[in-house]
């Protein structure tokens, strides 16, 4: 088996999705513990109804900052039931299927993937490449790999088709679901099949999504951070609360629980969020295992970041209404609906773009008979504490950069947000695994559009005004240039993509596969 | 780089920062004058003035003493302590930087010290406080060496360069707390990987015995001038105002760029947004040890004033929090060297950086609504001109009676408080005041100036930077 030089993927992970030291459960326990109390202070000096000024603007910074609030207190409530699993092996060995739904990906990217999990160690692997792109260059290589190929005749219904279809066909117990970038390490199935094989309910365990290509800078790296944070506190938390969710990749299901959920629903764009919410309604347990046992490739460009984060904010929006009908229990509910209402932040950050251009422009603003240190005294607490648990929890791997990449793409979640309540229904369409080589103003229009309309409006008003407010509100403009120029900034440079076998000096773990 | 680099450019902006800190802009202050007249006295008088009266501790007062008999009593000679310790303090940045980093740093770290406004301002004035500055810095430099290694030599840097501070200055007593907070941090650490000899264990005890036995000391002469003085205030005697969200940004502003205008001041209290944009970039960044042992240093003696503000108005300045101001500049100078990606990315950032400080210490030095320059001289000059035989000439504080002594000798004047003469007594009046920011000083300056109005006719009135003068006939 030839692979060719080393590719970015194998390389050992420099991410370890446990952090050193005190325990994450303890750090947001304890700041909790401040922050509930500040958050009532603020909310209580917020909602008084003597700060109403523009009863209109004051309705939008109460829904702003309600969502905010709601995010911040499930960030803790989440972080607080942390639970960490440990791996665990079966006690005897267990068949698998492991099915690589494929769609355009090329050859140089599968190819590895394909080998890797061809390597998986210790059981009866059953490797099947799902080739929805009819490509005979991959039936070849399956066949050189010595694993399954499957090709259907009729593609529909994008990835959860193509892995339904491979379903009705394949007969093992436990079935593994890789994406065709990722590459798997030989021990990810001795790693997993302990704890399904232990808990008859489990109905799968999910392992991280691991961006190889997340230390290159821009769009991978701040994609990659913004990853961090998910896959670890957030992610363990859940796991501790009973509410982890599929992925869609790096994971194993068991086959009675995907037949009695009827398999992947074919309806939703996020198939593998909608499947969760079935089998939390049948009563199966899910689990999350915090080792990185898999690596793929993060989105390349900001092309390829924004089909992704389109796609899941249309999915997990859509979902919603899902989410509020089916029969939950409330934990595992809200913990749902946590994870939904997180796509609706685009209509903050429009929100609080949009005041300083209204007080400069107009003279009206959401508060009234407002001072900056009376202001200051309740915000800042809860401010520095949701700030502060947020860089604890993520213990250094959650980054501005994730931040402003998330500000900056505020416009895609109102457009899904937007489509969701048009009931305009979403196509699946793939992330691209290979970057363009340059620059994608288009991909970040909005974003710079939003970035001149501050700036211009910013310079009028301190051209005609240079009291303090309009200095103050001059420098909120300031700050969301800031921010939404940093998330940007990876398009307007353009990209360099990652080339499969460009860092062979990296320390690398080997494809111990033959 | 280089060592043999890194000492070079390091002198280079030592001499760069001697340069400037030479070229004084502002006459001597009422505070300066005043810490000269007691000079004046036998050293026996005035160790008595400072345990009875007195607001600080010995060090800096016998220094000026020697001073005046070794040099005279010129400006530059009352300066010279200061002038000295602000030029040492260029290298001793650059060495706390590179005892916590690298060579890189510590250059940049040396050409902030270099220009920093605040550490210029206090390097031309004379005071304790480019003392406390120097020696709090040769502190944490010995707290460093103490954390890596503790040698004898590391201890003894350390509790001598702590002991000046202590005795330079009241506020000294903060950077050694912070050095001694610190210190414990990383020992403690040390103890539990089982990596901390007893040996050094037993110096740690001898250091920190010697320290508290000189403040055992200092104890009793802080407690005779709070007596004297009425009280905490009266130590801290400094035009300010409390604690308020003005005043703290205000503060916060002047460490790093030294003594703005308040219109300054007043547009950056309300770009307090950026902030929040600077606590957000800092996400994710994470904080080394070393980071940690500077922000101590700094945040403890920041957050230790803030505190005495709000018990004490008079002490929220920001000059009892410039022994922060060194960590802060290391601090600096790692964010511009360690964050930008690439070389040109630091040099932008260290020269951006460079430049601002640049801007912010000219327009300190040359702007006359500096709020904290005295130009007693040229008013006086002006008015000691005007006055003919039959004129009288009130000031106020009454403690400027010292610089009317020192800066118009021959001029014959009355602190304010005195009884106005009448119309037909004295032809012209004249009134010099200072301190208009003292609620108290400026109650009693309007009753006068408006009794004044009331009865004469204002010829002129003349603003200096710190100072005004009214003429009436």
């Amino acid at each position: 088996m030839s692979v060719g030089s080393l590719d970015i993927r194998l390389r050992r992970p420099t991410w370890n999705p446990l952090p050193t030291g005190l325990p994450v459960r303890t750090r947001v326990r304890l700041a909790a513990l401040i922050g509930v109390p500040l958050i009532v202070w603020y909310l209580s000096w917020l909602l008084d109804p003597a700060r109403v000024g523009q009863p209109v603007l004051y309705g939008l910074l109460i829904c702003a900052e309600l969502l905010n609030v709601i995010q911040a207190v499930g960030f803790w409530w989440t972080c607080a039931f942390e639970r960490i699993r440990e791996p665990k092996a079966p006690t005897q060995p267990l068949a698998v299927d492991v099915l690589i739904p494929r769609y355009d990906e090329p050859l140089e990217v599968v190819e590895l993937t394909v080998a890797a999990a061809a390597g998986l160690r210790g059981h009866d692997v059953r490797v099947w490449l799902l080739d929805d792109g009819d490509s005979d260059e991959m039936q070849r290589l399956a066949e050189a790999q010595g694993v399954g190929y499957i090709r259907r005749p009729v593609h529909d219904h994008a990835k959860a088709g193509n892995v339904n279809h491979a379903l009705e066909l394949t007969d093992a117990p436990w079935v593994a679901v890789i994406d065709c970038d990722h590459v798997v390490s030989p021990d990810f199935l001795e790693a997993t099949l302990g704890h399904l094989e232990e808990d008859p309910k489990l109905a799968f365990v999910q392992t991280p999504q691991y961006y190889a290509n997340g230390d290159q800078p821009g769009v991978p790296g701040a994609a990659w951070h913004q990853q961090t944070l998910f896959f670890g506190a957030i992610a363990r938390g859940k796991d501790g609360l009973g509410a982890t969710f599929c992925c869609g990749t790096n994971v194993v299901f068991s086959r009675t629980a995907l037949d009695e959920a009827g398999a992947f629903p074919t309806h939703s764009i996020t198939e593998d969020f909608e499947l969760s919410i079935t089998l939390h309604e049948r009563g199966w347990r899910t689990a999350y295992l915090p080792k990185v046992l898999a690596a793929g490739l993060g989105p390349e460009d900001m092309a390829a970041y924004t089909t992704q984060q389109l796609r899941w904010a249309r999915g997990c929006l859509s979902a919603l209404p899902r989410i509020l009908r089916a029969r939950l229990p409330w934990r595992l509910r809200g913990q749902y609906l946590l994870s939904g209402l997180y796509w609706l932040s685009g209509w903050t950050v429009l929100f609080y773009m949009m005041f300083p251009l209204v007080r400069i422009l107009f003279g009206v603003q959401p508060l009234a008979h407002l001072t900056a240190p009376e202001f200051l005294l309740h915000f800042v607490p809860y401010f520095v504490i949701a700030l502060s648990t947020a860089a604890l929890a993520g213990a250094g791997s959650y980054t501005f950069t994730a931040l402003a990449l998330a500000a900056a793409s505020f416009w895609l979640f109102i457009v899904a947000s937007l489509l969701t309540l048009a009931r305009r229904r979403g196509s699946f369409k793939v992330t691209p695994k290979t970057g363009a080589q340059g620059r994608q103003p288009r991909a970040v229009a909005p974003a710079l559009v939003a970035i001149a309309i501050l700036a211009l409006v910013s310079i009028w008003g301190l051209a005609h005004n240079q009291d303090s407010a309009t200095f103050n509100n001059a420098a909120f403009a300031l700050f969301h240039i800031c921010v939404l120029m940093t998330g940007c900034w990876p398009a307007l440079r353009g990209g360099q993509p990652v080339e499969a076998g460009r860092d062979a000096s990296a320390a690398a773990i080997g494809l111990r596969a033959s | 780089m280089h060592r043999a680099t890194m000492i070079a450019l390091v002198g280079a902006a030592t001499v760069v920062g001697a340069v400037i800190r030479l070229a004084v802009t502002r006459g001597l202050s009422l505070d300066e004058i005043v810490t000269l007249d007691r000079a004046q006295r036998p050293l026996g008088q005035l160790i008595t003035r400072l345990a009875h009266g007195g607001v600080h501790p010995p060090l800096h007062p016998v220094l000026e003493w020697s001073m005046l008999r070794l040099f005279g009593d010129g400006d530059f000679a009352a300066r010279l302590p200061s002038l000295i310790a602000g030029v040492a303090l260029v290298p001793a940045v650059a060495w706390l930087a590179v005892e916590l980093f690298d060579r890189r740093t510590a250059v940049v770290a040396g050409l902030f010290a270099s220009v920093s406004p605040l550490l210029v301002f206090y390097s031309q004035e004379a005071s304790g406080y480019a003392l406390v500055a120097l020696f709090g810095t040769l502190a944490v430099i010995g707290a460093v060496r103490i954390a890596k290694r503790g040698t004898p030599g590391d201890f003894v840097l350390h509790a001598a360069a702590a002991s000046l501070a202590l005795w330079s200055d009241w506020s000294g007593v903060l950077i050694v707390a912070a050095t001694e907070i610190a210190l414990a941090a990383a020992l403690v650490r040390r103890r539990r990987r089982g990596e901390l000899p007893r040996r050094v264990l037993g110096l740690w005890a001898l250091d920190t015995l010697a320290l508290a036995w000189q403040l055992v000391a200092l104890m009793v002469l802080f407690v005779s001038q709070l007596h004297s003085n009425g009280g905490l205030n009266g130590v801290t005697d400094v035009a300010a105002s409390g604690v308020s969200f003005y005043s703290t940004v205000s503060n916060a502003s002047w460490a790093l760029f030294g003594f703005q205008p308040s219109a300054v001041s007043g547009v950056l209290s309300a770009v307090w947004p950026l902030a929040m944009l600077a606590s957000l970039v800092m996400v994710g960044r994470g904080a080394g040890r070393r980071a940690w042992l500077l922000l101590i240093c700094a945040l403890v003696p920041a957050i230790a004033v803030f505190v005495l503000g709000l018990l004490a108005p008079g002490s929220f300045d920001v000059r009892y929090a410039i022994a922060a101001v060194p960590p802060i500049l290391v601090l600096l100078a790692r964010v511009a060297t360690g964050w930008p990606r690439g070389r040109t990315g630091a040099v932008l950032v260290v020269g951006g950086m460079l430049a601002l400080l640049t801007g912010a210490l000219v327009d300190q030095q040359l702007n006359p609504d500096n709020p904290r320059r005295y130009d007693y001289g040229p008013a006086l000059t002006q008015v000691q001109r005007e006055a003919g035989p039959r004129s009288a000439v009130f000031y106020e504080p009454a403690n400027l009676r010292a610089v009317v002594q020192r800066d118009a000798p021959g001029l014959h004047a009355s602190p304010l408080t005195t009884h106005l003469p009448t119309r037909r007594r004295v032809g012209s009046v004249f009134v010099v005041t200072s301190f208009s920011n003292q609620p108290a000083l400026l109650e009693l300056r309007n009753r006068e100036i408006g009794a004044l109005r009331a009865t004469r006719h204002l010829v002129r009135y003349r603003g200096y930077p710190g100072v005004r003068v009214w003429w009436f006939r």
